[in-house]
C-alpha cells in the first residue's frame, strides 16, 4: 500500500515540476515570435504589420508570477492558448488535428518494434553461434544509425515513386472522407505502410540486442543451467525460464517508448507529409510559438509520466522484488 | 502470462486510441453547408481538378480568414477575396478586378474609385460600397488588421452612392493607392459581428472571388468554379491544394505529374522534373534584387572606396551559376528588376557589373589604405575586416557567402561569414539598431522601383533601410516622387535613387531572386512565359494565383 501511495506522490509531484518548468523555459528563448513571421514573409509584408502582429500576439507585460498563476489555471481548464503561427487557431486544435496520427502509426510501429524486437533477441538467444547470430543485430543497427529521413526516403523513393505500390505523401488520400467508413480506414492503411516501416527500422534494433543481453544474462543464472541438467527441452528454458525473467528491463524500456510515441518521428513526417504533432512541433520551436511549444511540451511530460507510472505499477506485479523492497 | 496481458493490452489501448483519432480526424474535417450541396449537383466526372501545391508548410488549419498567416499558401486571397485592383509587383501588370478605375483630385489627395456594377458576393447578395467602406473602418477599429498602415496615410473613406468610393488622404502620396487599392475587401455581413477581425475564425468563407471552398480536411482544401462570378465561370472547374511537410516528396510528385502548379525550389531542375515529361514546365522570373547590405555605420564601410572595391571583387556570374543553380541572372547597377527597366531606366548609368580585381587594389590603395603583414588592406593600423551574416539552412546564399569570401581575399578584404539561426538573423536584420556590419538579404518590390528605394533609402519610415542610409539629396526624391503624378517627374525623381545606389553603392545588388514556377500545361494551356509574361506566375503570391486561373482553358 505504501509503495502506491509513494508512487501516485511522485507523480503528482513530477507532474508540477513539469508544469513549471514548461512555463519558464520558452520564455527564455532569444528572439521575438512576431520578427520571424515577418521574417519568413521576405519583404511581401509592410512594416507596420510587424507591429500589428506584436499587438496581436498580446505581448504581455505583467509580472511573471501573474502569467504564472494565469497559465495553471488556463491548464487546468484546457486552455493552451492560441498558436502565433496558426494565428488565431487554438493551439488545442492543432493539437488534436495531429496526436492521433502519430499516435496511431508511431504508435503503432513502436508497438511492432518492441514486440518484433524482443521475439527477435529471443530467436537469437536460441540460435547462438550460428551466422544469423551476428547478421541480425549488424543490419539492425545499420538502420538504427542511418537518419530517419535518409531511410524514409529510401522507402518512398523505392517503393512509393518506383514501383508505385505505396503512396508517396499524405496520411489518406484526397478521394476519400475521412470518418468510419472502409475506403477512409483502408487508405489510411494503405499509406501507412511507408511511415510505420520507417519507424520500425529504425527502432527494433535497439530492442533485439537488449533482449539478447538480457537473455544472454540470464541465461547464465544458476537456476536455468539446473533446469538445464534436470533436462527441460530447450523451448520451454528459452520461453518459461528466461525469457520471462529477461523481460523485465524490457518493460522499463517500453515505458519510456510509449511516453516518447507523443513526441512524433518529425524525419518522418516530414518526408511523407504524414500530418503528425513532430511536424507541427519542430515548427512551434523553430518559429517560437510561445503557446504551441508549451502545450506540446506539457502533453509530452504528462504522457511520459503517466507511462512511467503505469509501468511502475505493472512492474510491482511482475517482479515481487520491488513491491517488498528486495527483501526476502 | 503477465506479458502477453501486457501486450494486448498495449496493441488494444493503441488501436483504440487511433481509431477515436481518426473519427476526431472526420470529425474536424468540417463540410461547408453551402459547398456540400453544391458538391452533389457538379459531380464533374471527366475534368480532373488542377492540383496546386504552393509551398510546402505542413498540414493546413481550418481558417479561411483573409489575415490567416497561411494565406499565400491556401489561395483564398485571390480566390475568394478580391481587392479593388491588382498591382503586380513581378510584371507591372495593373489588372482592375472590383473597381473599374480610379482617378485622383484635390492636388492628389483624393483618390475616387469607380466599383465595379452586378457583383455579387458567393452568397447571393450584392457587393456595394458600403463593404469596402466597412473594411476600412475595421481596419481603423483594429490597428492589428491593419498590416500596410492605411491608416497613417488616410484621414477619411466615404461612400459616394452604393458604386462609388473616395479616400481622402492625410498628405500627398500619389505611390500608396496600390496599397490602397490593393486591399482585400471583407463581406461587411459576415464581418459585422465578429470583431476583431483577425482573431476570427473563418471556415465558411463568403467572398467575390472565381471560386468557392468546397472541401477541406489538414491534407487537402479544394475549391470549385463559381458560377457567378462576375468575370464568368472560371475554366478550370476545381482546384486541389494538397498539403506537403518538405521538399522530398513535393519533388517527386511533381516529377509523377501528381501536381500541375508549383512554386518549390528543384536542384537540378532538368534531370529532376523537366526530362520526365515534355509537358513539365518551367520558369523563373526575376522577383527581387538580392542584396549585400553595407551598414554604413560601422568604420570602413562607411567609406565609399571600400564599397567600390568589394563591388569589383565580387564575381556576381559565379554567384548565379553556382550559388543559385545559375537559375538567376546577375543584377543591375540600376537596382531595376528587367520588368522596370524600360519604363524606368535612367540614363547615364553603367549597364552592367564588372569584376577587376586590379581596379578594386587601385581603388583601395588611391584612398589611403595599405596591405599588411597578413595581405589585408590596412588603414592606421585597422585592417578591412567585416563580418557577414547569413541564415543557416538558405542553402544557396551560405554558398554565396562562402564564396563572396573567398573573393574578396583576393583583393585583400577580409570577411567572416557569420551563419546564424534563422530567428538571430531576423531579429538582427529587424531591430532599429542594426546588429551586423555586412548581410545578404532581399530588397522589398513593389509596383514601381520606388517601392524598393524608398523601403531601402528612406531614413524615416523605410521599412528595409538595412545600411542605414541618410542621404538628403536621395530622401528629397523619394519625397518628389511620392507627392506627384505626373510620370515626367516620377522618372527625374526615381533617376536620382538610381544614380545613387549606382554610385553609392550604399548596397551591393547581387542577382535577381527567383520567383519559383513550375507548370504542367498537358491538361490546361494559357500559363505565364517568358514569352507571354502576363502577371506574377508563382502559386504563392495572392491575387496573382487567380489571375492565372482566370486565364486557363482545356487543351483542345
Amino acid at each position: 500500500m505504501r509503495y502506491y501511495i509513494n508512487k501516485v506522490g511522485f507523480l503528482l509531484i513530477s507532474i508540477w515540476a513539469a508544469i513549471t518548468i514548461n512555463f519558464i523555459l520558452p520564455r527564455m528563448m532569444p528572439g521575438n515570435p512576431a520578427e520571424i513571421i515577418f521574417g519568413k514573409f521576405q519583404g511581401r509584408l509592410q512594416p507596420s504589420a510587424l507591429h500589428a502582429m506584436m499587438i496581436e500576439f498580446g505581448f504581455s507585460n505583467a509580472p511573471w508570477y501573474i502569467q504564472y498563476f494565469q497559465y495553471l489555471g488556463n491548464i487546468i481548464t484546457g486552455h493552451f492558448g492560441i498558436s502565433y503561427s496558426y494565428f488565431p487557431v487554438h493551439v488545442k486544435t492543432i493539437i488534436e488535428q495531429s496526436l492521433p496520427w502519430t499516435l496511431g502509426a508511431v504508435g503503432i510501429a513502436t508497438l511492432l518494434a518492441a514486440i518484433i524486437g524482443t521475439f527477435g533477441g529471443i530467436f537469437i538467444a536460441w540460435i547462438r553461434g550460428s551466422f544469423l547470430e551476428k547478421a541480425i543485430p549488424i543490419v539492425g543497427m545499420f538502420f538504427q544509425a542511418t537518419p530517419a529521413n535518409w531511410t524514409a526516403f529510401m522507402l518512398l523513393f523505392f517503393f512509393g515513386f518506383d514501383l508505385s505500390i505505396f503512396p508517396m505523401y499524405h496520411g489518406f488520400g484526397s478521394d476519400v472522407t475521412p470518418g468510419f467508413n472502409w475506403p477512409f480506414i483502408s487508405s489510411v492503411i494503405d499509406h501507412g505502410v511507408l511511415p510505420v516501416a520507417t519507424v520500425f527500422l529504425t527502432g527494433v534494433s535497439g530492442w533485439i540486442v537488449g533482449m539478447r543481453a538480457n537473455m544472454i544474462n540470464t541465461l547464465g543464472e544458476d537456476y536455468v543451467i539446473f533446469a538445464e541438467a534436470k533436462g527441460v527441452s530447450k523451448a520451454r528454458l528459452m520461453f518459461s525460464y528466461t525469457a520471462r525473467n529477461a523481460l523485465l528491463p524490457q518493460v522499463t524500456s517500453l515505458a519510456i517508448a510509449i511516453g516518447m510515441i507523443v513526441n512524433g518521428s518529425i524525419l518522418m513526417e516530414t518526408e511523407f507529409s504524414y500530418p503528425g504533432i513532430g511536424f507541427q512541433l519542430n515548427n512551434a520551436v523553430s518559429g517560437e510559438d510561445y503557446p504551441m511549444v508549451q502545450g506540446m511540451f506539457l502533453i509530452i511530460a504528462l504522457c511520459v509520466l503517466f507511462a512511467n507510472f503505469i509501468v511502475d505499477l505493472l512492474y510491482s506485479r511482475l517482479d515481487p522484488r520491488v513491491r517488498t523492497g528486495g527483501a526476502n | 502470462m503477465k506479458k502477453r496481458t501486457i501486450g494486448m493490452l498495449g496493441a488494444s489501448t493503441a488501436v483504440l486510441v487511433a481509431l477515436t483519432g481518426f473519427s476526431q480526424v472526420g470529425a474536424s474535417a468540417t463540410t461547408h453547408a453551402l459547398a456540400a450541396s453544391m458538391t452533389m449537383k457538379r459531380a464533374i466526372a471527366n475534368e480532373k481538378p488542377l492540383v496546386i501545391l504552393a509551398s510546402p508548410v505542413g498540414p493546413w488549419t481550418d481558417n479561411f480568414s483573409p489575415w490567416s498567416n497561411e494565406v499565400g499558401d491556401t489561395g483564398q486571397i485571390g480566390l475568394i477575396y478580391q481587392p479593388l485592383e491588382y498591382f503586380d509587383a513581378v510584371t507591372t501588370a495593373k489588372v482592375p478586378l472590383l473597381s473599374t478605375g480610379y482617378s485622383w483630385s484635390n492636388g492628389y489627395k483624393t483618390l475616387t474609385a469607380n466599383l465595379r456594377h452586378g457583383v455579387k458576393w458567393s452568397n447571393g447578395s450584392a457587393f456595394t460600397s458600403a463593404d469596402v467602406v466597412f473594411t476600412f473602418q475595421e481596419l481603423k477599429k483594429y490597428p492589428d488588421a491593419d498590416g500596410n498602415g492605411d491608416w497613417n496615410v488616410l484621414s477619411s473613406v466615404v461612400a459616394k452612392g452604393p458604386y462609388q468610393v473616395q479616400f481622402n488622404f492625410k498628405t500627398v502620396n500619389v505611390p500608396y493607392a496600390s496599397y490602397i487599392l490593393g486591399q482585400y475587401i471583407i463581406p461587411k455581413q459576415q464581418f459585422a459581428n465578429l470583431g476583431d477581425p483577425t482573431k476570427a475564425i473563418i471556415k465558411n468563407p463568403i467572398g467575390t472571388g472565381p471560386y468557392i471552398l468546397q472541401s477541406f480536411n489538414s491534407q487537402d482544401i479544394t475549391y470549385y468554379a463559381n458560377p457567378q462570378y462576375w468575370g464568368g465561370e472560371p475554366a478550370v472547374r476545381t482546384v486541389e491544394y494538397p498539403a506537403f511537410s518538405g521538399n522530398d516528396s513535393a519533388d517527386l510528385a511533381l516529377a509523377k505529374s501528381q501536381v500541375d502548379w508549383a512554386g518549390i525550389f528543384i536542384p537540378s531542375i532538368q534531370a529532376v522534373y523537366a526530362s520526365k515529361s515534355p509537358y513539365h514546365k518551367y520558369w523563373f522570373p526575376a522577383g527581387d534584387v538580392t542584396m549585400l547590405y553595407t551598414n554604413m555605420s560601422v568604420p570602413g564601410l562607411n567609406d565609399y572606396a571600400v564599397r567600390e572595391a568589394m563591388s569589383l571583387a565580387i564575381n556576381r556570374t559565379q554567384l548565379a551559376n553556382e550559388g543559385e543553380y545559375g537559375y538567376t541572372t546577375v543584377a543591375l547597377p540600376s537596382g531595376l528588376l528587367p520588368s522596370q527597366v524600360s519604363e524606368w531606366q535612367a540614363s547615364g548609368l553603367p549597364s552592367a557589373f564588372t569584376m577587376n580585381d586590379q581596379k578594386a587594389e587601385q581603388i583601395l590603395m588611391k584612398a589611403g589604405y595599405k596591405k599588411d603583414s597578413s595581405g589585408i588592406f590596412a588603414k592606421d593600423g585597422k585592417e578591412l575586416s567585416f563580418t557577414m551574416q547569413v541564415p543557416t539552412g538558405w542553402t544557396d546564399w551560405d554558398t554565396d557567402v562562402s564564396l563572396m569570401t573567398q573573393e574578396m581575399a583576393q583583393v585583400g578584404i577580409k570577411i567572416v561569414p557569420e551563419v546564424e539561426a534563422q530567428s538571430t538573423y531576423f531579429s538582427n536584420i529587424f531591430s532599429p539598431k542594426k546588429q551586423y556590419q555586412l548581410v545578404i538579404s532581399w530588397t522589398n518590390p513593389g509596383p514601381s522601383p520606388f517601392f524598393l528605394f524608398n523601403s531601402m533609402f528612406n531614413p524615416k519610415g523605410g521599412s528595409f533601410n538595412e545600411s542605414e542610409v541618410n542621404n538628403p539629396q536621395v530622401t528629397t526624391a523619394l519625397t518628389q516622387f511620392s507627392s506627384s503624378g505626373s510620370l515626367a517627374v516620377q522618372k527625374s525623381a526615381l533617376a536620382v535613387m538610381q544614380k545613387y545606389l549606382a554610385t553609392q553603392l550604399p548596397g551591393l545588388p547581387l542577382f535577381y531572386g527567383s520567383t519559383w514556377y513550375e507548370y504542367n500545361d498537358q491538361n490546361y494551356t494559357g500559363w505565364p512565359t517568358a514569352a507571354n509574361p502576363y502577371i506574377d506566375p508563382a502559386p504563392y503570391n495572392s491575387v496573382s494565383q487567380a489571375i492565372v486561373l482566370m486565364h486557363l482553358k482545356p487543351r483542345t
